[in-house]
């Protein structure tokens, strides 16, 4: 299967679900490209992110056989992230999606 | 019991093939790889050819290992290559490719095992060091200096890492009779030797028994540390 940005998107959305289910954070009823991930109107600290990020690249793998590396020198920047939001992140996978 | 899963990198000869040998004794399934291919035939030895300076080589190997057997235990970061050297006699390329290989390596096979480990919420990770270090040895910029780095990632990832239960250790080992050292010069290896407290060679089993201390189940209160052997202070 090759990754688009609407399958990217819904994996995410899933990733984050399971993660504040994980952390017992309130369940988030929409999400939607604007969502905050971290940073300004987030309630995810950076270790919530790390977490994200380990379960992110594991279902990449699992859904399209590639192994993605998800890091990047601005990931906690409040203004630059490209973790800052829901449509941030999409984007920044598709940009970094590995050849093979 | 499940059988314990460890990575260990440059597993083709030297004390990696032998750390190898040791843990496939006692029963762990062993990932292993190096630039070339398997010397090591066992049932539970499962061997990959990787660059471990390669970012992308490195991630595939330890997440194709988590895939296969489920979970990543330990990883015993092994993979080093040495270079002997006066400082202002060593090109620019040395440095690069030893550090490639012995600190870059060592740390992409690290982030790539502990996001593993982050969701077992337990994990062991080995990184190895040198006496070299902490004696400062002339003729070994490239090789000690790297190690210099490996010390203070170890630190690091410690603190980032225990509140989800993985330790974070180093080993540092002595001069062992393995092909890392055959360009050393007999005079220098005994320079050496003569000033560690313990006045000889170390054998892998020194080593071995270091690492498997620190894989312990009772070793969880240990982390950011660094063990050198033979009485060689830090």
């Amino acid at each position: 299967m090759s990754p688009d940005p609407e399958s990217v998107m819904e994996l995410v959305r899933s990733c984050l679900v399971d993660l504040r289910n994980d952390l017992e954070l309130p369940v988030q009823e929409f999400f939607d490209t604007e969502t905050p991930l971290f940073g300004p109107g987030s309630d995810l600290d950076s270790m919530a992110l790390i977490h994200l990020v380990a379960d992110l690249e594991a279902r990449l793998k699992r859904k399209y056989g590639r192994d993605w590396i998800l890091a990047d020198e601005r990931a906690l920047s409040r203004s630059r992230s490209p973790f800052r939001s829901v449509g941030e992140l999409v984007r920044f996978i598709m940009e970094t999606m590995p050849t093979t | 019991m499940e059988d314990k899963v460890i990575i260990i990198t440059g597993t083709s000869r030297g004390i990696g093939k032998s750390l190898a040998g040791h843990f496939l004794s006692a029963g762990w399934t062993v990932a292993g790889c190096s630039r070339g291919p398997a010397t090591i035939e066992h049932a539970a030895y499962h061997h990959t050819v990787a660059d471990v300076g390669n970012e992308q080589q490195a991630a595939a190997m330890v997440r194709s290992t988590a895939e296969r057997f489920g979970r990543i235990d330990a990883l015993l970061n092994n993979a080093a290559i040495a270079s002997m050297n006066a400082a202002l006699l060593t090109p620019g390329k040395t440095m690069e490719s030893v550090y490639r290989t012995n600190t870059f390596g060592a740390f992409y096979f690290a982030r790539e095992a502990a996001k593993i480990m982050l969701r077992q919420h337990a994990g062991r990770i080995v990184f190895f060091t040198t006496v070299a270090r902490p004696m400062e040895l002339e003729g070994e910029i490239a090789y000690a200096s790297s190690k210099a780095a490996i010390e203070s990632i170890t630190r690091i990832l410690s603190r980032e890492l225990a509140a989800d239960g993985i330790t974070v250790n180093a080993v540092g080992p002595t001069p062992v009779d393995t092909d890392l050292i055959k360009g050393v010069s007999r005079e220098l290896i005994q320079a050496v030797i003569d000033r560690q407290s313990i006045k000889r060679m170390g054998t892998p089993d020194d080593i071995a028994n270091v690492v498997e201390f620190l894989l312990d189940e009772r070793s969880r209160f240990i982390t950011g540390q660094v063990i050198y052997l033979g009485g060689v202070g830090s």
